[in-house]
């Protein structure tokens, strides 16, 4: 079984973010990027399936200043192969699903599996645009995967702790909310190492296409609330409950 | 049409909330469009629909009570196509993730998620979504039909919440090419508490000293309280957010 799981870096919300002068992007100068947490979460599931059922795992990403260490993580982690897509800067979900989609459909491949969102969907999660243009089912929020034959059964969360099982006959798009473990971690001397033996395959990103069908007006900050007041001890919480009558 | 369709979520035969908030904005915005508010139900729902009275009408498109991602979301796009509502509301949760998502894609109308407001503006509908890990809001405009999926807990439930005998249209909706197969539900672990039956929730952090510290609370200051959420004991999700159906110690 071969699965491919698309990469996306997303702005590093430990930053503090800032609107640009047009009022309508992120002033992205001084940001940092990092991998979307859920995609971590993806890239180990495949990576689980790869270690208990011998599926092969390619990752992918767009072509960015940190593309290449992305990939090269990836691959110190135990991807088998890796794939960086040029000449195409997606403006929004829909683009960038529009890449993958045309590169994933060159490749062959039994399942996609993206993570779940991203902090910057303002136009749709990826994995569903990804499924619809490669004419394939997608469900989303999954929490685990485990192969049977031409098919895969996952969980599916639901809200209140309820899941869902379901068999999903590939190919197939999942949106991982969490993978079975922890994220792997890939130490820099493995990754360095895997820098100097290993390639990263190169393709095309191909059309784009027309994007999202709507525009962005503004953007800007939240409007705060009244803020939280921190407590430091039982009596104080103890206080302020009598105080609103609870105790 | 200036309809707004409203695609309706249930879980073991009750409505979702985020069905009645999603009611409840589709009225106030079918007064201001001229077109009807329309909820579209799936399986059996429809002999419920009558805690559906704000709408002006019901579609149901039958199939399975149990919620399938590919069978309902086929469902959901035929009946888009053939009604051409001019807002499609989705809740941005898990099963609308699975409906909206694709069906606004595969029709090629824009998609706004993470929304928490929508208010009609010159013409078309201007929409609010938190992003960024709700550090930056992002102001959308569509200015022809598109699905908005809205974030749960943004608009007042019970404003939807109303009885009544909305008309009911049945729809022989497509069925999806049975790729997805519904297995089982699978309920929480016996020993957890559902935060979401609980009026106050006491999440407790490290200030909290130790578990013993609200071990000794006397038991009549704790009672009026739902769950007590203890640092110790704790279960995280693997994504590293607590997860709702999985909370130790219950008062």
């Amino acid at each position: 079984m071969r699965i491919i799981v698309p990469l996306k870096l997303v702005p590093d919300l430990v930053e503090e973010l800032e609107v640009d002068d047009s009022g309508r992007a992120l002033d992205t100068e001084y940001v940092k990027f990092k991998l979307n947490e859920f995609d971590d979460h993806a890239l180990e599931e495949a990576l689980l399936l790869k270690d208990s059922a011998g599926a092969e795992v390619t990752a992918m990403a767009v072509v960015t200043e940190d593309a290449d260490k992305l990939l090269f993580t990836a691959l110190a982690k135990g991807a088998d192969s890796a794939i960086k897509l040029t000449g195409g800067e997606p403006k929004d979900s829909h683009q960038l699903a529009r890449m993958f989609a045309n590169a994933i459909a060159s490749q062959g491949f039994d399942l996609v599996m993206t993570g779940v969102q991203s902090v910057d969907d303002r136009d749709g999660q990826l994995g569903p645009i990804l499924a619809t243009y490669l004419g394939i089912p997608c469900i989303s929020v999954v929490t685990g995967v485990q192969i049977s034959g031409n098919s895969v059964t996952i969980n599916k969360e639901y809200s209140g702790g309820v899941m869902a099982e379901f068999e999903v006959d590939t190919p197939a798009v999942l949106g991982i909310q969490a993978a079975r473990q922890t994220p792997r971690y890939a130490p820099v001397s493995k990754i360095r190492q895997i820098q100097q033996t290993t390639s990263i395959e190169t393709v095309a990103a191909g059309d784009l296409g027309s994007g999202a069908g709507s525009e962005i007006s503004h953007m800007s900050r939240p409007e705060k609330g009244q803020g939280a007041k921190m407590l430091n001890s039982v009596d104080e919480l103890l206080e302020v409950l009598k105080q609103v009558g609870l105790v | 049409m200036s309809d707004i369709l409203v695609i309706t979520e249930h879980l073991k035969g009750q409505f979702q909330d985020v069905t009645f908030e999603m009611l409840g904005k589709a009225k106030e915005l079918a007064g201001v469009s001229g077109g009807q508010c329309v909820a579209l139900v799936f399986g059996g729902m429809k002999e419920k629909a009558g805690e559906l009275g704000i709408a002006d009408l019901v579609v149901s498109v039958g199939g399975s009570d149990d919620y399938n991602p590919e069978e309902y979301a086929a469902a959901v796009q035929s009946v888009v196509s053939a009604r051409s509502p001019e807002l499609v509301l989705a809740g941005y949760t898990s099963m609308g993730m699975d409906i909206g998502t694709p069906v606004g894609t595969a029709l090629d109308m824009p998609v706004i998620a993470y929304c928490h407001d929508i208010q009609p503006a010159d013409g078309g509908y201007v929409c609010t979504s938190r992003l960024y890990g709700a550090k930056i809001d992002v102001v959308s405009s569509v200015n022809r039909p598109a699905v908005v999926m809205l974030l749960a807990g943004s608009f007042d439930a019970d404003a939807g919440r109303t009885s009544g005998a909305p008309p009911i249209e049945d729809f022989a909706a497509e069925g999806g090419a049975g790729k997805v197969r519904f297995k089982s539900l699978i309920e929480p672990e016996a020993g957890d508490v559902d935060i979401t039956q609980s009026d106050v929730l006491v999440a407790v952090g490290r200030g909290i000293g130790s578990q013993d510290d609200i071990e000794n609370w006397p038991r009549n200051w704790r009672k009026p309280w739902g769950p007590i959420l203890p640092h110790h004991g704790l279960w995280w999700t693997r994504a590293g957010y607590p997860n709702p159906g999985r909370w130790a110690n219950q008062v």
